[in-house]
């Protein structure tokens, strides 16, 4: 599913790269994280703890915690509230993240 | 400690900003935090200060209600702290946050302006990737610039679906139908007609542009289930009787690849019941929410609630309800006396007391409905955070639970990072129902500081002052 970028309405920040599960996304400046990731058409942000089922963005608002992911090495960041900056390092969350913490 | 500040708002959205607003007109300096980066709530939520806006009517109605009321704000002098998280109240004192930093703030007097959210309810398939609010998908979309999916179905009820409805299929998206719970009868509609001519005006105006696009909207039907493996591929709706319970046999499947979830919403009153305010269950405002006087004054003196945290009732409320609330914070901090307060406020509290008689009927026909929760299946997941199924609430209930914190207790439902804000509604109606007893006696979960997730590097170094 490309194509989810709406050009109308803005002129959009420069765009640069994150690295989302080591591969190069395009992302601009404002996007969210999630914005960035579903713009490109994906959807899965973090798989469950107990029944390892996908999910995504669901209330866009910072309220249901259920866009969390691994960013920069902080596990439980909310996609939907986190800015994307250039070579930020975005991991889908597995659980609380906790394979992904030093 | 610093001294305490005469007023502070949280919540920088229409109530929070019309409050301040007054509030700097009488005197005041109004401290407002808000939590976002720019004010403006959720429903004049604007772009990001990295994006240029070329073409603001494309973004739709509410940004430019949004960048006027903005304009007031800072003709009156009103600044905002952005990005600022409240996440504990006491009475004469706020914990606050920003990045890794945190302060406690005192106060003399509070309004709380703290919105509203999504009502989540749950059916099978609700939680797959693809299936968002409407008001997720809303705000992806005009904050954003970025569409949910391509083939959308719209669910739920109420006025908020039709315009993001109308806001998708603008922004390209096919939009396969918009399903409407409720069935309005012909006094519904007639009563609404005596409402206030800018909300008609805009209700007939979405509903007659989804007509001709061909759009359909069901009205007495729903989504019973969304289907797809790693992400919604289609939906089963069905039609509703007028308790909103499914009619077996009606069912249908439709190819898509988006579901919008729009029940109305659900106040946010974390920070009021944190402080002691005496709350009252109230269905057709979205739940639990503060008493208050005609003047947003809770129970606590001092302490005034105002906007769809004080019961959801829609942004032009929002508007005049802040403005009260901001003047009666003035008289009370002895800026005006109380005739001067009846004099100013007194055109708003006229144009509450219309708005309220059309809101009465909007929410008469969009109030929960018993059959809202009998898509639940045993599997289907309440507590989204911890995992709880319907089967898991069950079986604790026949144990002889008859309250949210043995489910609690037992579940783990609510200790979750959202800390029950999904789970909480649906809980207090199934507690209810399942254990024979009025939803109005089933308590709650109590909100835990910190109210919002904050980083623990906050807590480690909280400052003096506030910055």
């Amino acid at each position: 599913m490309a194509g989810l970028r709406i050009e109308s309405g803005v002129v959009r920040g420069p765009a640069f790269d994150i690295i989302l599960d080591g591969r190069k996304l395009c992302a601009y400046e404002g996007e969210s994280v999630a914005a960035a990731i579903l713009a490109s058409g994906a959807r899965i942000l973090r798989v469950t703890r107990k029944r390892k089922e996908p999910r995504s963005l669901f209330c866009g608002i910072g309220i249901c915690q259920e866009c969390r992911m691994v960013i920069d090495g902080r596990p439980n960041m909310r996609a939907c509230q986190t800015p994307a900056r250039p070579d930020m390092v975005v991991k889908t969350q597995h659980g609380l993240g906790e394979d992904d913490v030093p | 400690m610093t001294s305490p500040a005469q007023l502070v708002i949280v919540g920088g959205g229409p109530a929070g900003l019309a409050a301040a607003i007054a509030a700097r007109q009488a005197g005041l300096e109004p401290v407002v935090l808000d939590d976002n980066e720019q004010p403006g709530g959720q429903i004049y939520r604007q772009p990001p200060r990295a994006f240029a806006v070329t073409d603001p009517s494309s973004i739709g109605k509410d940004f430019l209600r949004g960048r006027k009321l903005f304009e007031e704000a800072a003709r009156a002098g009103v600044s905002v702290q952005s990005g600022v998280i409240v996440w504990d109240a006491k009475p004469g004192s706020l914990c606050c946050c920003q990045g890794d930093r945190s302060w406690t703030l005192a106060y003399q007097s509070l309004i709380l302006a703290t919105g509203a959210y999504e009502r989540p309810v749950p059916f099978p398939g609700w939680t797959l990737p693809g299936v968002f609010t409407s008001g997720g998908a809303q705000t992806l979309l005009k904050a954003q610039r970025v569409l949910a999916g391509k083939r959308v179905l719209l669910a739920g009820t109420g006025p908020l679906n039709l315009v993001v409805a109308n806001q998708l299929a603008d922004a390209g998206a096919q939009v396969v139908a918009v399903l409407e719970l409720a069935k309005p009868g012909l006094g519904e509609l007639l009563a609404m007609l005596g409402g206030p001519w800018e909300l008609l005006a805009d209700g007939i105006g979405y509903v007659a542009r989804l007509v001709r696009r061909g759009i359909p909207i069901l009205r007495g039907s729903t989504i019973v289930e969304a289907r797809g493996k790693e992400q919604v591929t289609s939906a089963v709706i069905a039609r509703v009787d007028k308790d909103w319970r499914p009619i077996a046999g009606s069912e249908r499947t439709l190819q898509v690849d988006t579901v919008c979830l729009g029940f109305g919403l659900v106040p946010s009153t974390e920070l009021s019941r944190l402080l002691g305010c005496e709350h009252r269950y109230a269905t057709q405002l979205g739940g639990a929410i503060p008493v208050h006087d005609e003047y947003g004054e809770t129970s606590l003196p001092g302490v005034f609630v105002a906007g769809d945290g004080a019961g959801v009732a829609g942004s032009l409320v929002a508007l005049e309800a802040g403005r009260v609330a901001g003047l009666r914070a003035a008289t009370r901090l002895g800026r005006m006396t109380e005739k001067e307060f009846l004099g100013r406020a007194a055109p708003s509290i006229r144009r509450l007391r219309g708005l309220s008689r059309f809101r009465a009927v909007l929410d008469r026909i969009s109030c929960p409905r018993p059959g809202l929760f009998e898509r639940i299946t045993p599997d289907t997941v309440i507590c989204r955070c911890e995992e709880v199924a319907a089967s898991d609430v069950r079986a604790v209930l026949d144990e002889g639970a008859t309250s949210l914190i043995e489910l609690k207790a037992r579940l783990r439902s609510g200790m979750g990072l959202c800390q029950g804000r999904i789970c909480n509604p649906t809980l207090v109606e199934l507690v209810a129902q399942w254990s024979g007893q009025p939803v109005e006696t089933v308590r709650p979960f109590s909100p835990r500081p910190p109210v919002k997730p904050i980083p623990m590097a906050a807590l480690l170094n909280p400052e003096q002052a506030a910055p």
